[in-house]
């Protein structure tokens, strides 16, 4: 099992969790947004994002 | 170069100038489309020679370019931290023939390559000790990201950033990707770019880690003014007579005279074994914007050796960094005593680093000397003015010579013999 392991190619496992934290991101800026809309929606002030 | 990207890079220094050389038939490889050539950098370095800010210095630069990059529909194909030297104080990337089109749903295929090269040592010496910059030497590509996640320690685990890119990602090296190539993720631009940014303020975040240093502080508070004054007085006067191009300063501490040097040569490596006084240094001459001056980390008694296939892949520090002249001021003691080294083979290696060198004697009654001692047994009785004249002389003549300090600190002006 381990020989076989050799012959895997090193880049495919990085494609792998690049897409998973792509999607991560992509949520990420998707919930700022709804926050973002949601605290001027309600009349907040809106902070500054970092 | 039609995209515009070439200039909007060169000119702020960012990516090295190159100019066309005219003819690709005058090249011995028969498929040469085009020559390039590269202006030069003065001296080159490994990043087992940088300190961590210049390793998060190129880190930051190899994303910003990544990103300009990404704007032009265009990107990095690999992020090696070898495509970074620096030119004085400032990163600059100096593969020209990293750049390649985009297609379309292509993830980016170096971002294994930057967390090896980049996000992982940066984590080590933020979480663990700023010295492990040396473990370049043992991992020439990189470091292994489960090598890394195993010697991080558990509250690195807590920071979203370094979780998601070093520890799943470690985790995931050996998956297969499910249902093959047809079904795989298509990546847009705007993801490639968040995740450039992502990887920027992960990068930017990290600091240093807190190591003691006996050195930082070293000339404010444990050197003699007196003497400083004098040596500061001969060194200054001894290198306007001898204008040297190129100079090396062994044990630069915090650049004292690496700046001195640097008001006559073109270019001066302060090279010191204390990663946290590189650092400080480095920052420094940042915000001094002196350009002249490259701080690197170097230990004398044990220099970056030669990496990689035929330990010729990279070359070894002490091929990559000779001078005209070599500044060895307050380090013959430290050689001597702390690592066992004999006046006569010190004297080998500062023949075989530069043409001429100021070397400094420090006598045995010296405090420093005896402060060494408590802890050191003397590796050899011999430790005399003496000895050490006599070691020197049989490869380099004594140009000058004048005495510092009250405790006979002496320093040597020697010129290679010629002939040896």
């Amino acid at each position: 099992m381990s020989s076989l392991l050799l012959y895997l190619d090193p880049g495919s496992g990085s494609v792998i969790v690049q897409a998973l934290i792509a999607a991560f991101l992509g949520a990420g800026v998707f919930f700022k947004s709804i926050k973002l809309w949601a605290s001027q929606f309600f009349g907040n002030k809106t902070k500054d994002e970092e | 170069m039609s995209s515009g990207l070439y200039s909007q890079l060169t000119e702020k220094r960012r990516l090295i100038a190159h100019e066309e050389v005219q003819d690709p038939r005058s090249s011995p490889d028969p498929v040469a489309a085009r020559i390039l050539k590269p202006s030069v950098i003065p001296v080159i370095t490994y990043p087992a020679s940088w300190s961590f800010r210049m390793l998060q210095a190129a880190a930051v630069l190899t994303l910003d370019i990544q990103l300009k990059a990404i704007e032009k529909g265009m990107v990095l194909k690999d992020a090696s931290a070898y495509n970074i030297q620096f030119a004085g104080p400032n990163p600059i990337f100096i593969d020209t023939l990293s750049f390649e089109q985009w297609s379309e749903g292509n993830p980016w295929f170096a971002y294994g390559q930057f967390c090896r090269h980049f996000l992982a040592p940066l984590a080590l010496m933020s979480y663990g000790d700023v010295s492990l910059h040396t473990l370049w030497s043992a991992y020439p590509d990189g470091i292994p990201l489960p090598v890394a996640t195993q010697l991080l320690p558990l509250k690195a685990r807590f920071s979203m950033g370094l979780y998601l890119h070093l520890f799943l990602h470690a985790s995931q090296l050996n998956a297969t990707p499910r249902g093959g190539a047809k079904t795989a993720k298509k990546f847009s631009k705007q993801e490639l770019t968040n995740l450039a940014n992502h990887l920027k303020a992960i990068v930017k975040k990290l600091k240093p880690a807190a190591t003691p240093s006996n050195w930082i502080e070293y000339y404010e508070n444990d050197v003699e003014q007196a003497y400083q004054v004098k040596k500061r007085e001969v060194i200054s006067g001894w290198l306007k007579e001898q204008q040297p191009g190129k100079v090396l300063d062994v044990g630069a501490n915090r650049g004292q005279y690496s700046y001195m040097a640097a008001e006559t040569a073109a270019c001066v490596i302060a090279a010191e074994a204390d990663p946290t006084c590189v650092d400080a240094m480095w920052l420094d001459m940042r915000e001094k914007k002196v350009d002249r001056i490259l701080p690197i980390c170097f230990n004398a008694a044990n220099p970056e050796p030669g990496i990689g296939w035929m330990n010729e892949e990279r070359s070894s520090v002490l091929e990559r960094i000779g001078a005209d002249s070599v500044l060895a001021l307050a380090v013959t003691h430290h050689l001597a005593i702390t690592y066992a080294i004999p006046f006569h083979r010190q004297a080998e290696f500062f023949f075989r680093l530069g043409k001429e060198a100021f070397v400094e004697f420090i006598p045995k009654p010296d405090p420093k000397v005896q402060l060494l001692l408590k802890t050191h047994r003397n590796p050899f009785d011999s430790y005399s003015r003496e000895t050490f004249v006599a070691a020197f002389e049989k490869l380099f003549d004594v140009r000058r010579s004048a005495v510092l300090s009250d405790s006979g600190r002496e320093l040597f002006w020697l010129v290679r013999k010629p002939g040896v």
